[in-house]
């Protein structure tokens, strides 16, 4: 094979790729797909740098919260964690980090404080049109599953949650807890 | 014409223990997850029989007595992990070279773990050359598999195609594929190199419950090479057999035909060796040490020695030797 066809087949192989980058990248403007990251994650666009799709995140994760993307998050995001908080939510046991070969997980100790201070995976926020403690019936599961109560989520009358973003680390397990159907305290990723 | 069957010596039992061992292992990964998440969610092989049936209950209690030494069965469990991209075994990292130089293009970076697991398959490489292929890669076993399902259906004169590849289209997915993962990232390599989407599958089955997407990559190339392209993988196509064949033309060890004592017509080792080589007279850079050829010499002729490239280097460093000593 001559180098003039190694290098036509080379560029045409590469050119068939790019429309599809191109639509793919479109679409996900349109529908501003979000989704959250394991914790310790670095800023979206040095993650997608550092991130090796090499499933050791996964795989070192204890819950099993971690999920590897699929299409659904487009072309950029396959074999990439993402968490899914109504289905489990990050217990922040920080083993990911621990084991994130390339850093695109952030190593952070266990220590309740550090995490409270460098992990951010997104803030809770209530729907209260949604909430049981807004409609006249008693809950507070969400507060009672959060790692931080009191200082991420407070309660007041009918254990009516109120989420403080500053201290929220947005590990979703209020999500996960939340009695309504459909969930009426969710994460939004950062 | 009835095909004679090749000879098998303690090379080939030796070498596929190497092989099922890295398959078992890499299902031990998984199985230690799972085995880390009841632990956290039970806590006890009676409650994971009420949850998952009396044969879970089971393992869950052998994996307890696996686990009991350490202090925390979880950390233990979860201490070896990963995917054949990346992973962690009794606590030593190790990393795809394939992997490394895409990264290394891709954010020029140099995260140390992730180098540092580098060192083990660069050493390797640099010793035996592409020994992982033939040794360690789980596609082998399964192309084994293949290649027997494809000589059953053969036989019962279901009609086939054989498509010969030009070997240079590995290089072509070699450079393709590191253009290709700057826009996209690293997940590209996760569709071209079946060994990841092996390893992965195998998590994502026991641990979710579900394939992820490559799971019809997988079955795709493993159908393919039932009907279409047979053996063609390996030998053309894959871009990690590309960069260690790289690597092997300097290994230090290679195979080495004493081709002065071969019968001028014996084309043997061509015969037997699935990579298309020629033991007695060629380059053997691309050798992935299967042994065929050393176990169907008929003469015995094939042997592991030094690279010849090594050896002129050190015929001169003898003579240097033998001067200094007339001088005395």
């Amino acid at each position: 094979m001559n180098r003039r066809r190694f290098l036509l087949a080379l560029l045409s192989a590469v050119v068939l790729f790019l429309p599809i980058f191109y639509i793919s990248a479109k679409r996900n403007l349109r529908k501003r797909k979000r989704f959250l990251r394991p914790p310790g994650a670095l800023k979206e666009s040095q993650f997608k740098e550092q991130c090796i799709g090499c499933f050791k995140c996964a795989t070192a994760c204890p819950n099993d919260c971690i999920e590897m993307a699929g299409f659904e998050h487009g072309f950029e995001n396959v074999h990439t964690p993402t968490i899914v908080a109504r289905s489990k939510a990050c217990t922040l046991c920080m083993r990911c980090t621990e084991v994130c070969p390339t850093g695109a997980l952030t190593e952070t100790s266990r220590d309740m404080e550090v995490i409270n201070k460098e992990i951010k995976m997104g803030t809770a926020s209530v729907d209260k049109d949604l909430c049981f403690s807004y409609h006249g019936r008693t809950c507070g599961v969400c507060y009672r599953a959060c790692p931080f109560p009191g200082k991420a989520l407070t309660v007041g009358l009918y254990e009516q949650p109120t989420v403080h973003p500053d201290f929220c680390v947005g590990c979703g397990l209020c999500e996960q807890a939340c009695i309504h159907m459909p969930q009426a305290i969710r994460v939004k990723p950062v | 014409m009835k095909k004679r069957r090749l000879k098998k010596s303690k090379y080939q039992y030796i070498r596929y223990f190497f092989l099922i061992s890295v398959v078992l292992f890499f299902i031990f990964i998984p199985v230690s997850n799972w085995y880390a998440n009841n632990k956290i969610a039970h806590n006890h092989s009676h409650v994971v029989s009420l949850a998952s049936g009396p044969a879970a209950g089971k393992l869950y209690a052998g994996l307890d007595i696996l686990y009991s030494p350490w202090e925390d069965p979880v950390t233990a469990a979860t201490s070896n992990n990963g995917s054949l991209w990346a992973f962690t075994v009794l606590g030593v990292p190790m990393s795809d070279p394939l992997g490394l130089i895409s990264s290394l293009l891709n954010s020029f970076s140099f995260p140390v773990k992730y180098f540092l697991g580098g060192l083990v398959p660069f050493l390797i490489a640099f010793l035996f050359g592409r020994v992982f292929c033939a040794w360690l890669c789980p596609m082998t076993v399964l192309y084994a598999i293949t290649g027997k399902i494809r000589h059953y259906l053969l036989k019962m004169k279901i009609p086939l195609m054989t498509v010969k590849l030009e070997p240079t289209t590995r290089v072509i997915v070699f450079w393709g594929g590191l253009i290709v993962t700057q826009f996209f990232g690293a997940w590209v390599w996760h569709f071209i190199l079946p060994y990841i989407a092996f390893t992965q599958e195998i998590f994502s089955i026991i641990v979710f419950s579900n394939f992820t997407i490559g799971i019809y990559f997988l079955i795709a190339l493993l159908v393919l090479d039932i009907g279409l392209v047979p053996d063609e993988y390996c030998k053309s196509v894959c871009p990690t057999g590309f960069l260690l064949s790289y690597i092997g033309k300097f290994s230090l060890f290679t195979l080495k035909a004493d081709k002065k004592a071969c019968p001028s017509r014996c084309t043997m080792c061509k015969t037997v060796c699935p990579l298309d080589l020629f033991p007695k007279e060629g380059q053997l850079y691309s050798c992935h040490l299967c042994m065929k050829c050393v176990d169907n010499c008929p003469k015995g002729h094939i042997n592991l020695g030094l690279n010849p490239i090594y050896q002129k280097l050190n015929l001169k460093l003898n003579s240097n030797q033998e001067v200094e000593h007339e001088t005395l």
